[in-house]
């Protein structure tokens, strides 16, 4: 279940799709994904992939002005969180 | 017998797609009535009958029909159709031709075809590519985001450089018959494919604005192309291009010119290069290669070379205000 994945699964999984993306052997979580040859296609792709992969839609400038898995990881473990919460609240 | 004939819709498209068929063969067409739906690179029109009638269609659906082209006759009744039908076989396609394979490709993707075909028929082109190094361009966008917050790259860098230059370089910003040339601003479209297609969609006034404005209204189109909103509002009204194919290892993209325009750059992918500083130390350094397809018609390569020489020194010297 999504809700029940770690911090460090969601950054496990950004790293593989950062790695795919990108064309690049490794990726450290706080690297700069324009340092490593991003360019804005491949950012909006990893917006569309971070939907697919968490359920959560993260806006695509949250992407391209947070460019690192940990930060990244942040932002889908908060709108999980939020998400969570919205439904507690709903009932649902 | 009385043609159905495509009319020109637009100045720049000579042909359209037959999108759909409001009157079946044999039906009895009105005048004035609705008969066809047509689609050009940018929106839908209805055709209205000029006269009455028994309807003979002679264009398939989503065929490309160019503008004169008979795509229907009008018979004064049931039988005089027959009579000609008996005299002759009726054509496969427009024009005896094969149908385009129109009915193979999305809305969009039809609207790309239409306007490729246009421009590699009517735009005589040439292309010229310049280095240009990045290492300096590349440590100061960095800076500026880090310091505004704002997600700023080369292609916004590019853009604000080209807001600049249109008075310096006029023959590159726009056909001289295009409605958009008579606009006063520098009005930049730029190729966005994120996922549903390509589309074109214009950043408007970018001389009136700072690099952060024009990185502000790229991240709005990108946000209105991931949500499908791009509307024609959006879509036109530019006066030159930016083609967009910085993935890694692309290093020549030859575009071709938007109709109504008379250049289009293009920036491929980041490349590294290695060489010796005085001292004999080997250095990395990071370019890429800016293109310009141009219309010969207009502009020769000299001209060429030297508005690309222009963008070239302001990229490569970004501290200068660009």
């Amino acid at each position: 279940m999504i809700n029940d994945q770690s911090s460090a699964e969601i950054q496990g999984t950004l790293i593989a799709i950062s790695k795919e993306l990108l064309q690049v052997d490794e990726v450290d979580p706080d690297d700069d994904f324009l340092a490593l040859g991003a360019n804005s296609r491949a950012l909006t792709r990893m917006t569309f992939r971070i939907s697919e992969q968490f359920g959560v839609e993260l806006p695509l400038r949250t992407v391209f002005n947070q460019p690192t898995v940990a930060q990244l990881t942040a932002a889908i473990v908060s709108a999980l969180g939020q998400r969570d919460n919205a439904r507690s609240a709903s009932g649902s | 017998m009385q043609p159905i004939v495509i009319p020109r819709i637009s100045r720049y498209e000579e042909s359209c797609i037959l999108r759909q068929w409001l009157v079946p063969d044999a039906g009895l067409v009105q005048l004035n009535a609705v008969v066809a739906v047509l689609e050009t690179g940018k929106a839908t029109f209805e055709l209205q009958a000029s006269g009455a009638g028994v309807m003979h269609q002679r264009a398939e659906t989503g065929s490309e029909c160019p503008v004169g082209s008979t795509i229907a006759l009008l018979f004064e009744n049931e039988s005089a159709r027959q009579e000609f039908l008996s005299q002759h076989a009726r054509p496969q396609g427009l024009d005896q031709r094969e149908p385009a394979p129109r009915a193979l490709l999305d809305r969009r993707q039809a609207a790309v075809a239409r306007t490729v075909t246009l421009s590699h028929a009517t735009i005589p082109s040439a292309f010229l590519a310049l280095r240009i190094w990045c290492d300096r361009i590349l440590e100061h966008l960095t800076e500026v985001r880090r310091s505004s917050g704002v997600f700023v790259d080369v292609p916004e860098f590019l853009i604000k450089v080209l807001g600049g230059l249109r008075s310096t370089f006029p023959a590159f910003f726009g056909h001289p018959d295009a409605a958009s040339t008579l606009d006063e601003r520098t009005n930049v479209g730029v190729t966005l494919d994120v996922g549903s297609g390509l589309a074109i969609p214009v950043l408007k006034g970018v001389d009136e604005k700072s690099l952060l404005e024009v990185a502000q209204d790229l991240m709005r189109l990108r946000e209105l192309a991931v949500e499908d909103r791009n509307d024609e509002r959006v879509l036109s009204g530019g006066q030159i291009s930016v083609s967009l194919n910085m993935e890694r290892d692309c290093v020549l993209s030859i575009p071709i010119i938007f109709p109504g325009q008379t250049s289009m750059l293009s920036v491929t992918g980041l490349q590294t290069d290695l060489a010796l500083n005085k001292d004999g130390v080997v250095l990395a350094r990071r370019y890429l290669n800016l293109g310009v397809a141009y219309d010969h018609r207009y502009i020769n390569g000299y001209d060429a070379m030297r508005f690309l020489q222009a963008i070239k020194e302001r990229v490569e010297s970004p501290a200068r205000k660009a």
